[in-house]
């Protein structure tokens, strides 16, 4: 066990030469502190722009105004939806009738077939019966959506009419501390269109940022992994060690306990950049802390499986079939799971989907296991591998 | 107590074939053995099994009577590779510390040690200074500093002195010489046979993987033949040895009368004798280690 230690400490001072590979890593976490500054910037713009000067509460005028506006925007949309269930009925009632008549007319071509089966005369005849009933049931269905938005809108009418006369009660009265400038009818529809648009930017900047500390995540455990043991035993550094009174296993053991470290100091070092960013914005508060720790199981178990397959093929090829896999759904095949490992829990967490407890749990659990499963192979194999 | 004990020792690589077929080696504490044979004969393989950095196919391999493959026996080993691969960004004296630490000395022995053998391979002066500056005979120094490190009982060397200057290579002779003296147990694989010649007790010449030739080296080198050094010979005397078979080279001294086998030797007595012709000296024929090493890779006898 001390020989592992001291292989793990040797690891650890073995990063001090690969400084290009800090950099590349530290420049990712650079790109996503950048990237989420950004989101937060373009989230606060807009509100920003609707708030020129201190805040205040707003009066009873102004809270009037807006329930207006919110309600005349409710009413747009409830006209809106009843103008396309109008279309879509019209054009679908339409093809429906269409079908119908082109149905009757191969009819009366003998031998038409429902299926594999011919229809009988007595089906025949009635078809245009069912047809009927069908098209009567159709036009009941868009009928009674068109009347349940017509009610709506009804309602939104009357809701806006009570506001308006409240609005000449209040108008009666003077009321200049809770005056509100009227914003002009193009800022208004501005207004109403930004917001999303923003919205949307600010949560793909925040989607990146993500995407970058998880790539970094992963080059560096398929570098200290993959690459660093291979290379260790292609330049044959490592018969050095092995001639010393260390076994095989211990000096394995050694450089994954090292390679962790060094993982666990750069997903640490990736949750302080998201707090510090403002990821917190886009990642519930509770969730943040699930975030690096389940990016640090998921690289742990990227790099592991680098590592078995290294001491199988070409380590480049192992480090290209690693991420390929760890970057591939097999949803379409679940039978692939059973041989190799699902990356789904850990590529979630880093794509800033909700995570919860629970999950976290279940998550860190399945790396446990595949990351024994996977080291036992590494080593099976290492303690059978001719370092001539 | 046998130091290196190979029975049987089988490698079989998937890639190359036969490297090793059933190799039977003996090395007993003390001694000092020299591993000869051409390129690709096994030499390496055979010392990796040592080491256990190569398993083989079958057959057992134990040093100091316990399996090779226990890594605490490797604490009593120290082994030099043929190619030195070492972590560049090292620096000698942190490197020597870290393999100290891995032999278990003692943390306040260790500077002590390290300081030890670097000056025995005369490094002491680029102690400090990272490896990736140190020259591939530097290099090769500092891999026989970290086999010295642990004061090993078996010395285990793969070409020991291919990158080393004749300077450097003196040294490590001397070095082996002492080792040597110490009692230590030394097995050298080396293509420099009359470096071998000065250190080495014991030959083994492998070659395609089989052991075609071992023992003491003074043995391996006899031929077979006498010299008889007489102070005169008469020409009836001369005629006779020549008919019997012996070969006769008259010089300013005397003669030399040369028996190749026990037959001839006999017959020369007899006529000599029959001459009234004293023996001055008898002096068995050697050849160079060389010559052996020759004979046993190609098949011929040694001259």
């Amino acid at each position: 066990m001390s020989a592992s230690l001291l292989v793990a400490a040797d690891t650890l001072c073995a990063m001090r030469r690969r400084r290009q590979l800090l950099a590349g890593v530290l420049l990712c976490l650079g790109a996503a502190g950048s990237l989420l500054i950004a989101a937060a910037r373009q989230d606060s713009a807009p509100r920003a722009a609707a708030r020129p000067g201190p805040v205040r509460p707003p009066g009873p005028r102004a809270r009037l105004e807006q329930q207006l506006a919110a309600k005349r925007a409710d009413l747009r949309k409830a006209v809106e939806s009843a103008r396309r269930q109008r279309d879509y009925a019209h054009v679908e009632l339409g093809r429906f009738r269409d079908f119908h008549a082109r149905v009757l007319e191969q009819a009366k071509i003998p031998g038409l077939t429902l299926g594999s089966r011919p229809l009988s005369p007595d089906e025949i005849a009635s078809l245009p019966g069912q047809f009927k009933a069908d098209e009567r049931e159709r036009e009941a269905i868009f009928r009674r959506g068109r009347e349940l938005d017509r009610d709506t809108s009804r309602k939104r009418e009357a809701e806006i009419e009570v506001l308006k006369a409240e609005r000449t009660r209040l108008g009666t009265q003077p009321d200049a501390e809770n005056r509100i400038e009227e914003p002009p009818p193009a800022a208004a529809g501005a207004d109403a269109e930004k917001p999303p648009l923003v919205d949307q930017m600010a949560e793909g900047s925040a989607k990146l940022s993500l995407t970058a500390i998880s790539f970094g995540g992963g080059l560096l455990a398929l570098v200290l992994f993959c690459s660093g043991i291979a290379s260790e035993i292609d330049d044959r550094t490592v018969r050095m060690l092995l001639s010393r009174p260390l076994s095989r296993a211990d000096f394995l053991l050694g450089r994954c306990l090292g390679a962790a470290l060094v993982l666990g100091a750069y997903w640490t070092l990736a949750g302080a950049t998201l707090c510090a960013c403002g990821a917190v914005h886009w990642i519930a508060a509770s969730a943040l802390g699930y975030v690096p720790w389940l990016g640090f199981c998921g690289s742990l178990l990227l790099g592991t499986l680098g590592l078995v397959l290294s001491l199988f093929i070409r380590p480049s090829l192992a480090g290209v079939l690693t991420w390929w896999v760890s970057t591939t759904s097999f949803r379409w095949l679940p039978p692939v799971y059973a041989i190799v490992p699902s990356f789904q829990p850990f590529n979630a967490a880093v794509t800033g989907e909700p995570i919860g407890g629970w999950d976290t749990v279940f998550a860190s659990l399945y790396a446990v296991d595949v990351i024994a499963i996977l080291i036992g192979l590494a080593l099976y194999r290492f303690s059978r591998l001719d370092l001539a | 107590m046998l130091a290196v004990e190979m029975r049987g020792v089988h490698k079989r690589y998937r890639a190359s074939g036969d490297a090793l077929r059933d190799l039977d080696l003996e090395v007993r504490e003390g001694e000092a053995v020299a591993l000869l044979g051409p390129n690709g004969a096994g030499k390496t393989t055979a010392i990796s099994c040592l080491v256990d950095l190569v398993g083989p196919t079958r057959g057992t391999v134990a040093l100091f009577g316990r399996p090779a493959a226990e890594p605490a026996i490797r604490a009593r080993v120290g082994y030099l590779p043929q190619s030195v691969g070492f972590p560049d960004h090292y620096r000698a004296d942190t490197l020597l510390a870290f393999h100290a630490a891995l032999l278990g000395i003692p943390p306040a022995a260790r500077a002590a040690r390290v300081a030890e053998v670097l000056a025995r391979v005369d490094l002491q002066s680029a102690a400090r200074e990272r490896l990736a500056r140190y020259s591939p005979g530097m290099l090769q120094r500092l891999a026989f500093a970290q086999a010295l490190l642990g004061d090993p009982d078996l010395l285990v060397l793969d070409e020991p002195t291919a990158s080393l200057d004749p300077l450097a290579r003196r040294r490590f002779s001397d070095i082996l010489r002492d080792e040597k003296r110490r009692g230590k147990t030394i097995l050298v694989s080396s293509h420099i046979l009359s470096e071998v010649e000065t250190i080495c007790d014991r030959v083994a010449i492998l070659k395609a993987g089989v052991l075609v030739r071992s023992g003491r080296l003074v043995e391996l080198c006899l031929t077979g033949a006498v010299k008889l050094h007489v102070a005169r010979l008469a020409s009836p005397s001369i005629e006779s040895l020549v008919s019997a078979g012996a070969e006769v080279a008259l010089d300013a001294g005397g003669a030399t009368v040369r028996c190749a086998d026990d037959a001839v030797r006999r017959s020369a007595d007899e006529i000599l004798a029959r001459h009234s012709i004293a023996i001055e000296r008898v002096e068995p024929e050697r050849s160079s280690l060389e010559e052996v090493f020759v004979a046993a890779v190609t098949g011929s006898t040694a001259a």
